[in-house]
């Protein structure tokens, strides 16, 4: 299987924002669509490190239970 | 969770996986919602789905990038990556945010990320369960 080709494209997304006085505004902005592009060295240490985060926090969790039930 | 400073004051009330999410003054209404999908055959193709998002406890710090990325898995790149920035004409307190994702290819069966990120830091992951039909 031959390995997808990154591509960048615009893609709309709609946002609707909330005031305190109950008021509210919808809108569509255009964003950007990127498919199997690379990312950062930076980025990439962030997905690594916030799914170790929460590895630890579900074992932990998972720990305490078990403590608890004990 | 200290990882996600500077966001403590941020919610993430709702991340939904859903069919349709329909706007309609001010008012969404998601359609078919799901966590799990399954097909006959592998690479499978998805035709469309949407990621709706509702922030709460919105301040000003907090509002302007958003993005969702969907991951074989996190440690990886995401194969496909959704991103924009938040334009109010003033200070709201809720945000909500659809995101469309078209003909979404998903090479072979398991566990799939879906990452939401607030200015570029992972903010919260959804599981996505992708199986084969038996």
């Amino acid at each position: 299987m031959t390995e997808p080709k990154p591509t960048i494209r615009p893609c709309k997304v709609r946002m609707t924002f909330h005031y305190e006085d109950g008021s509210y505004e919808s809108v569509t902005v255009i964003g950007e669509e990127r498919r199997n592009c690379p990312v950062s060295p930076e980025k990439a240490k962030k997905y690594r490190e916030f799914k170790e985060a929460r590895e630890r926090a579900i074992r932990e969790a998972e720990e305490q239970a078990r403590r608890e039930s004990a | 969770m200290a990882e996600r400073y500077p966001f403590q004051s941020l919610k993430l009330s709702i991340a939904a996986i859903c069919e349709y999410a329909i706007e309609s003054r001010g008012r969404w209404t998601l359609v078919g919602t799901f966590r799990r999908l399954e097909f006959e055959r592998f690479p499978a193709t998805l035709d469309r789905m949407e990621v709706y998002l509702l922030f709460t406890d919105v301040t000003r710090a907090h509002l302007n990038k958003v993005a969702v990325g969907l991951h074989t898995d996190l440690a990886t790149p995401p194969f496909i990556y959704l991103s924009t920035v938040a334009s109010p004409s003033a200070n709201p307190h809720e945000w909500e945010a659809a995101f469309v994702l078209h003909d979404v290819v998903f090479r072979q069966p398991g566990k799939y990320d879906l990452a939401v990120e607030v200015e570029d830091d992972v903010f919260e992951v959804v599981i996505l369960h992708v199986r084969e039909q038996k």
